[in-house]
């Protein structure tokens, strides 16, 4: 197997417009996420390919000396395509006028509604929990705990490592595969003091139920952002929740 | 400070390149492989989990699986390349004149200063041990005798194009000589005939790409300073490999 320079890489170098070309695809691609998001109307969706290649071939030469070889180029440009299309939204240009009068035109096609997938919703979804790192295991569990899914012994063990023993066993058997039906603040006044073991606090149970309010809020405004037509709320991304972990619920 | 310039930007945000970079590591899978810094700030800023997660699903339907290596990651060889008895041979005689190097250049625990490492390729070197209360600014990390030795270690597949002959004969490798050890100041000098244009490529013994280089002279002086290990270097035009050497760095 011949290892190969990135190829792109070589084309940013030698012929940055043949770079330009090449990525052709992504420029489109991005513009029609962007118009079925209502960013930019379907009308102008030329127009902005357009726009967004002049800007790009402007721009080439600093993203020549900009970028520094740490990721991957496509990955790098995707970014760049993606800055100049908010930088054209924040202008006001390409979008969707306000208040139009009613014409056959404005109507998008049956084709460009973005039917956003239940797999696409997980992955951004799944994304989303990474971002938070070091918060993962303990918002995994919270989660779980607010949408009565049951816990795993794992959960338990990557939150709280040296949890004992007899706690682990306590928390499957009222939260785990056969669950005891507490209320949401029952709930969180039975694993309080248990977090505060965990990470040396002397935290209320509101406390622990307003910190997972907060992230849900959160999620929910970063899905949204990235998958606008989603319109997620509380309730849909509880069933979103439910169904990342017990897949078989809901079907892609 | 290195690593503040090259993900970092206005505000104390990322910059397109610390954006990029995470969200190869999401489709990559490579989170653990990601500098605590950007980590850590993504974990804590809502901004940049935003940029993330948009560019992230825009580039949902991207196919990433024929990412073969990475300027920082480690990326785990997704297929086994069958080897042909005559090139094991090939590699075992090879592993076994690099076990005599290496038993040469094993030393005692060592401190890396990842700050220097500004290549491409490099960090993907970096152990996973950080000294805890150590974050001045550059990252030190030790290095253990087995990953210092890792970084000596044969790669079957390019050793073996090391012994090949050139593609095309009418290019003729003047240095180094293969083997040599070098450092900065090292001169890669070729004669070609024909006007191709040809690139120089630095890869390190994980097959990363640690720099690559348009030569229109025949000739690359390495300027930067590579950490210790085995290197091959490659000569290619736009559509053929045409050399693979290598060197080592003390």
């Amino acid at each position: 197997m011949l290892l190969k320079p990135d190829p792109d890489y070589l084309l940013l170098q030698t012929d940055p417009k043949g770079l330009v070309l090449a990525y052709q695809g992504m420029v489109e691609t991005i513009v029609r996420k962007y118009v079925r998001s209502g960013m930019f109307s379907n009308e102008s969706r030329s127009d902005v390919v357009q726009t967004v290649n002049a800007e790009l071939l402007e721009r080439i030469h600093r993203v020549q000396v900009n970028y520094n070889g740490s990721t991957l180029l496509r990955t790098y440009m995707s970014a760049v395509i993606r800055n100049i299309c908010l930088k054209l939204h924040k202008q006001g240009m390409y979008g969707n006028p306000v208040d139009p009068p009613v014409t056959e035109k404005l109507l998008v096609p049956v084709d460009m509604v973005d039917r956003y997938s239940i797999g696409q919703a997980k992955r951004a979804y799944w994304a989303i929990m990474q971002e938070y790192f070091r918060d993962l295991p303990k918002l995994t569990i919270c989660l779980k705990l607010r949408y009565h899914i049951k816990i795993e012994r794992k959960d338990i063990l990557r939150w709280y490592p040296e949890c004992r023993p007899v706690i682990v066993a306590q928390l499957i058997a009222h939260f785990g595969p056969h669950p005891v039906h507490l209320t949401e603040k029952d709930t969180f006044a039975f694993v309080t003091p248990i977090f505060n073991a965990a990470e040396n606090k002397n935290n209320s149970p509101d406390t622990l139920r307003k910190w997972t309010a907060s992230k849900i809020l959160e999620i929910l405004n970063l899905l949204n952002s990235s998958i606008p037509h989603a319109a997620f709320d509380e309730e849909s991304f509880r069933i979103l929740v439910e169904d990342y972990f017990s897949p078989f619920l809901l079907k892609d | 400070m290195e690593l503040m310039k090259r993900f970092f930007g206005e505000g104390g945000h990322l910059n397109d390149d610390g954006v990029a970079l995470y969200v190869d590591a999401l489709k990559l899978n490579t989170l653990e492989q990601l500098p605590p810094a950007v980590r850590d700030h993504v974990a804590d800023c809502h901004e940049c989990k935003k940029n993330v997660t948009e560019l992230f699903a825009l580039l949902d339907d991207v196919d990433y699986s024929d990412v073969r290596s990475h300027p920082l990651f480690r990326l785990t060889r997704r297929s086994v390349w069958r080897v042909p008895l005559l090139m094991k041979i090939a590699a075992v005689v090879a592993g076994v004149a690099s076990l005599a190097t290496l038993t040469y250049y094993i030393g005692p625990f060592r401190q890396v200063q990842t700050s220097k490492l500004a290549s491409q390729g490099e960090l993907g070197r970096r152990v996973d041990s950080v000294q805890k209360g150590q974050d001045t600014g550059s990252i030190f990390q030790m290095a253990t005798k087995e990953e210092f030795a890792a970084n000596f270690k044969v790669d079957p597949e390019l050793e073996n194009l090391v012994n090949r002959q050139p593609r095309s004969e009418a290019l003729s490798v003047m240095s180094p000589t293969n083997g040599s050890v070098l450092g900065p100041g090292a001169v890669f000098s070729w004669k070609g005939e024909g006007r191709r244009p040809l690139a120089l490529s630095l890869m390190n013994n994980n097959g990363d790409t640690v720099l690559t280089e348009n030569c229109p002279h025949s000739q690359f002086v390495l300027k930067r300073r590579l950490s210790a290990g085995l290197y091959y270097w490659r000569i290619e035009s736009e559509s053929e490999l045409l050399y693979v050497g290598k060197f080592f760095v003390k």
